[in-house]
């Protein structure tokens, strides 16, 4: 008996009670007992027969089921004799007593049928198949039901191969038809772009309303890829690469395969060549798992290499993020690795030129200007500024380096850019700057409100999990954003508010269910502290104000609050839409208070879920890259957390308050910045105001940067350090769930890189550090050792697929639900905290224009990494504008006019897309910039979060000149988002039940 | 300090450190191989000795073409014919009782030395010339012998196997 195996399989607590000879003594509620080929078995009651069979330790086939898609029932593969009756065990539930037989004559008859029929579809060539790599789910089936010959033979559809993605094939000639891509991207990803066409004498999968692949509104999210039980849905990259005989020419390999099936005397002998040639493939294919860098989901996977070349990334069920799902970044934008355009050796200026240089030349220079900056003008004199997209480690070690060996609090990181105003509101009202919950949560929530959130495009793979549970189980969503954008199309209620007065109506809104008396009292009574002086605080946000502010109707606030009063669970999500405003910290807080007041924290499926933008913005926060904090948020204020440190690091530490980086750019102006330290990050281009801060750098004395790529403010530099990827180097990263993982060294360094925390003990140990680390684990233990936040984190309790989510108690238990026991402050209750509205910034009324901007699902921020991988660059080649089409009309212009938009600030310019995404006069700029003059940051201003500092990069008007009325679109053929979807409730495998070829294989003939 | 600038100036100095580099990295792998590397050279000598480098060497370079011939002779029907025969045949000994083989090897063998005259045996003077050819009674006095009775048994049993399956196989078509 595995019981184990179903407490981690199914969330349901039920056990069974055992005695020291495994005799079972009790039953608890929930376990039921079967009989399985004779013998007993005792198994949770919603599980499915496959479930039990399998648990059993029975090896049975299944093709078509996968336990991250459930039943699909097109295969028959699994039948199974259950109580006399031939059925699918995958869509079967287990009953009390019930008599399961896997090898009585006529299930095994059944099986063989299906599994015929199934290789009439398939032509078998195993052994010169790319897909041959021990992970094929059917020949692994083939070969372990001992099939020698098909009844039926192969009979080829009358179907060309689709080569026309970039990133992955269809070859319906070695299709199945299992439905499994169908089922993955219908209800697992919920793109709702394939089918099979079952009405065809030939049955197929086909794109949209059968368009070829790259003219659908495929997103190449790679679910479909992944999924695929054989090689018919193919990585490109692994095609003629992953065997020893995969790459000969087509025409050979055609009539080896011919020789091959003429002369087979059983598929035994051809299954052990092909297996032999599988075991040989592992010898150059190497499988190491990784953890995305592009946005704060935190996904995992592995990612197969041949050499340096990326041969495909290939999700697993472990992964505790994401499991299968990856979006078309994560599945296939990693060629970026091998650019030409990589850093592979220290640059210095001379000139008018940068010259390669050895890396003691280039650590020469920075010792050498840096201490003359020091010594003429103070510590403080010089800013350091860690990245979100670095490791755990190397965030420690930058900050570390700053504190201990420069001397300074002025260390910061971007995410200064993006979420420390939710990080401030979490800490105001519940004390802890995290997500409350996992992404599990949000899937839990029977109501899920996004604000100022573009999930589908910045968190592809959260939002499948909404959309999922909105598609499957009914769960309701909110939309709040001034663009109608992916999610909002799917909303229950869409609602568009003014740009910046989100704290408005969710004050109204948190007003309103108070007035009705529906606000939960007896958590506000136990667990929060502050009602009566926040219920005071929210007079004057009636709906008819909120109404005239927001530019939304009475109606749609009282809709959401009696949506909010009627569900059990709510959960919140909001990123950028949020954040970046004048009052980014202030609207935070009240969706923070809208949650409190109703209850609506600490339990399963609610949440406060500010969606992290980088990789690792969760993380650099943690390790203490900011003025104000060490690692663990402990305040460098605090006298006795400081003397902590400086007896760990073994040296006095600075007690002068630091500059985040926002300051820094104000202290160059200002002349009493000198000199810059930046890690990763592009911020001449990210940071708001692009012209301010680029007019900042010409003023550095000294100023280096380390990065990947030549990137704009590498430009400005004097010093430029080559760092790895991601892909290069071994650490941690933490992701919007406060998870912890470990990253492995999927390839070496190129060229002269090396890892960020190298390069800065290098730089430490220049300035008498004299650090001896010799492998990231040390650094991350030794941090973790030095906060109560992650006291019990290890490598070893990170290993492989293992994840820890904080606090992390020294004993390694992790939180994945906080505050269960109580909030983090010492009444253990959350605060109430009164806000309010700061209006958004006012420019000229010649500005008439409400600009918005944020990311393209293809691209990550500027493009630095992603322009880089040929297939996104194909799909979506350079940046453009949306326009609405009453603007467009007022202006006289079409898709592919070219424009220039112009703030007070500065212009950029652009090609158009009329589309009613937007509406009237707002419009939106992606931040995907591969040319200077396309920056949106050039027409952004400096104005900020007043607590944070955060920029409000989603408060400016703009006007627009028209220097083209018309063009060529800049959205081009194979951007999904000229697709028409097709949405079906799944495989739809009723109507293959229902033609006149298919005869049933199970007892009840209706199915 | 100064304004945005895009030159990269690499001297040829950096491409001689790659180089240099690289040079470092093959002599240091060969020193921790040190046996590995001249065991791997003396048999490259070796081959190119005798020859099979150079046809190894144009076997690789000329791989698609030298595969592509070979495929093309051997798809066709007496190519066929011939991997189905020799696939066959793997069978055939796949299929057969490893015990009873040996057990008719060492028969085999015995036999054999038997005539050869290895192993004590007369049957030797039976095959040289002038010997006195063998009569109708001899062959049923060597009936009587228990060794040949019993080969003569092993013979008729093979036969009637063979027949059955010969039988079987008509039956089934």
């Amino acid at each position: 008996m595995t019981l184990a195996r179903f407490l981690v399989t199914f969330s349901e607590v039920s056990y069974i009670i055992c005695d020291k000879s495994k005799e079972v003594i009790a039953v608890k509620e929930g376990i039921i007992r079967v009989v399985i080929d004779g013998q007993e078995h005792w198994v949770p009651s919603g599980a499915s027969v496959l479930d039990a069979i399998l648990d059993s330790g029975v090896d049975h086939p299944h093709v078509c089921y996968h336990p991250a898609l459930g039943p699909i029932e097109t295969c028959d593969t699994c039948i199974a004799q259950v109580d006399g009756q031939l059925v699918r065990a995958c869509a079967t539930q287990v009953a009390s007593g019930m008599q399961i037989q896997t090898k009585s004559v006529a299930a095994r008859y059944a099986r063989k049928e299906a599994m015929d029929r199934i290789l009439q579809n398939h032509d078998l060539y195993c052994t010169v198949c790319d897909n041959n790599n021990k992970n094929c789910t059917l020949h692994n089936t083939v070969m372990k039901m001992g099939i020698e010959h098909q009844a039926y033979p192969f009979t080829p559809k009358p179907y060309e191969v689709d080569m026309s993605n970039p990133f992955y094939r269809y070859d319906p000639n070695q299709c199945i038809l299992c439905g499994r891509c169908v089922e993955a991207c219908q209800n697992l990803q919920v793109s709702e772009v394939l089918s099979i066409d079952w009405s065809r004498e030939q049955p197929r999968v086909i794109w949209d309303q059968d368009v070829p692949i790259n003219e659908s509104s495929c997103v190449s999210c790679g679910h479909c890829v992944t999924v695929c039980p054989c090689n018919a849905l193919m990585e490109k990259s692994m095609l003629g690469e992953a065997g020893y005989l995969t790459g000969i020419e087509a025409g050979t390999l055609s009539q080896m395969i011919d020789i091959t099936k003429q002369v087979e005397p059983g598929y035994s002998s051809i299954f052990a060549i092909s297996e032999i040639e599988a075991e040989l493939r592992e010898a150059r294919i190497r499988k190491t798992k990784t953890v995305c860098t592009y946005c704060g989901v935190g996904c995992s996977f592995d990612v197969w290499t041949k050499g340096r070349d990326i041969l495909k990334v290939e999700p697993r069920m472990e992964a505790p993020a994401n499991q299968i799902s990856t979006c078309v970044k994560g599945k296939f934008g990693w060629d970026f690795v091998n650019s030409e355009d990589r850093i592979v050796e220290p640059l210095v200026r001379r000139g008018d030129a940068f010259y390669s240089v050895t890396w003691d030349e280039a650590l020469d220079v920075i010792e050498t200007r840096i201490k003359a900056i020091q010594a003429r003008d103070g510590y403080d004199a010089v800013g350091w500024i860690a990245s979100s997209k670095s490791t755990n480690e190397e965030n420690y070690l930058m900050q570390k380096l700053a504190r201990s060996v420069m001397f300074t609090n002025n260390i910061d990181n971007c995410s200064r850019y993006c979420q420390s105003p939710a990080t401030e509101a979490l800490r105001r009202t519940m004390g802890l700057g995290g997500d409350t919950g996992s992404i599990r949560d949000l899937e839990l929530a029977d109501l899920v409100i996004i604000v100022g959130a573009n999930p589908a495009e910045a968190h592809p793979v959260l939002s499948t999990r909404l959309r999922r549970a909105q598609k499957k189980r009914g769960q309701k969503l909110i939309v709040a954003d001034v663009r109608r954008n992916i999610m909002a199309e799917r909303a229950d209620l869409f609602l568009q508010p003014r740009q910046g007065t989100d704290l408005v109506w969710l004050s109204a809104v948190t007003k309103y269910i108070i007035d009705c008396g529906k606000h939960d009292q007896l958590f506000l009574r136990d667990r929060v502290n502050g009602f009566a002086e926040f219920v005071r605080s929210l007079d004057a946000f009636t709906l008819a104000h909120a109404s005239e502010v927001c530019g939304v109707r009475e109606a749609e606030l009282i809709r959401i609050a009696e949506m909010i009063m009627a569900a059990e669970r709510v959960s919140i999500c909001w990123a950028m839409g949020v954040t970046q405003h004048v009052g980014g910290s202030d609207t935070s807080t009240a969706i923070c208070n809208l949650l409190l007041v109703t209850g609506n924290v600490a339990r399963p499926g609610t949440g406060a879920y500010p969606l992290r933008g980088h990789n690792n913005v969760q993380g650099a926060g943690d390790m203490g890259c900011a003025p104000t904090f060490f690692p663990g948020y402990e305040p460098v204020a605090n006298e006795a957390i400081r003397r902590k440190y400086e007896q760990a690091w073994k040296t006095p530490l600075p007690i002068t308050p630091g500059l985040n980086n926002h300051q820094m750019v104000d202290a160059i102006h200002e002349g009493k910045l000198k000199a810059l330290y930046l890690v990763g990050e592009d911020m001449a281009v990210v940071d708001s105001n692009a012209n301010y801060v680029q007019q900042a750098f010409t003023k550095l004395e000294f100023f280096v940067v380390q990065d990947v790529f030549f990137s704009k403010t590498a430009q400005f530099a004097d010093v430029i350090l080559p760092a790895c990827p991601s892909l290069e180097k071994e650490g941690t990263f933490t992701n919007t769930e406060r998870r912890i993982q470990r990253l492995y060294r999927v390839l070496e360094p190129l060229g002269q890189a090396k890892p960020d925390w190298e390069i800065i003990q290098l730089v430490a140990n220049r300035f008498g550090a004299n650090w001896q680390y010799t492998s990231p684990q040390e650094i991350f233990e030794e941090a973790c050792g030095l906060t109560e936040l992650f006291k019990g984190a290890t490598y070893g309790r990170l290993e492989g697929y293992r994840s820890l989510q904080w606090p992390v108690a020294a004993d390694g238990t992790d939180t994945p639900l906080l505050y269960v026991d109580g909030f983090a402050f010492a009444d253990k209750k959350a605060r109430l905290y009164p806000v309010a509205w700061t209006p958004p910034i006012t420019v000229a009324d010649e500005y008439d224009l409400e600009l918005n901007n944020g990311r393209l699902l293809e691209h990550f921020h500027e493009g630095n990494m992603t322009s880089r991988v040929p297939g996104i660059h194909a799909k979506v080649p350079e940046t453009y504008v949306e326009i609405s089409p009453a603007l467009a009309a007022d202006r006289k212009i079409a898709n592919g006019a070219l424009v220039r938009l112009i703030s007070p600030h500065g212009r950029v310019k652009v090609r158009v897309v009329v589309t009613d995404r937007v509406s009237g006069n707002k419009i939106y700029l992606p931040l995907l910039s591969r040319r200077d003059e396309e920056a949106v940051n050039l027409l952004t201003s400096s104005d900020h979060d007043t607590a944070t500092f955060t920029p409000a990069y989603k408060e400016m008007r703009v006007r627009m000149e028209v220097i083209e009325a018309k063009g060529e679109s800049p959205i081009k053929t194979g951007n999904f988002r000229l697709g028409k979807p097709n949405p079906q409730p799944g495989v739809n495998v009723e109507q293959k039940w229902g033609r006149a070829d298919y005869a049933p294989l199970v007892t009840d003939r209706r199915s | 300090m100064g304004e945005p600038i895009t030159s990269i100036q690499r001297p040829q100095t950096a491409a001689i450190k790659s180089r240099q580099s690289t040079h470092e990295r093959v002599m240091a792998q060969l020193a921790s191989d040190e046996e590995g590397v001249i065991a791997g050279l003396r048999l490259l000598g070796a081959l190119e000795d005798k020859g099979l480098l150079p046809l190894f060497t144009a076997m690789v370079e000329r791989g698609d073409q030298v595969l592509a011939r070979g495929v093309e002779a051997l798809n066709t029907p007496s190519g066929i014919s011939t991997l189905q025969i020799a696939i066959t045949l793997l069978q055939w000994v796949g299929k057969l009782d490893p015990d009873s083989v040996s057990t008719l090897l060492t028969a085999l063998t015995a036999g054999v030395n038997r005539v050869a005259g290895k192993d004590g045996g007369t049957a030797v003077s039976v095959s040289a010339s002038g010997a006195r050819p063998l009569g109708i009674y001899d062959l049923l006095a060597k009936f009587q012998d228990p060794s040949v009775n019993t080969a003569i048994a092993y013979l008729f049993e093979f036969l009637a196997g063979m027949g059955e399956a010969l039988r079987a196989a008509r039956l089934s078509k």
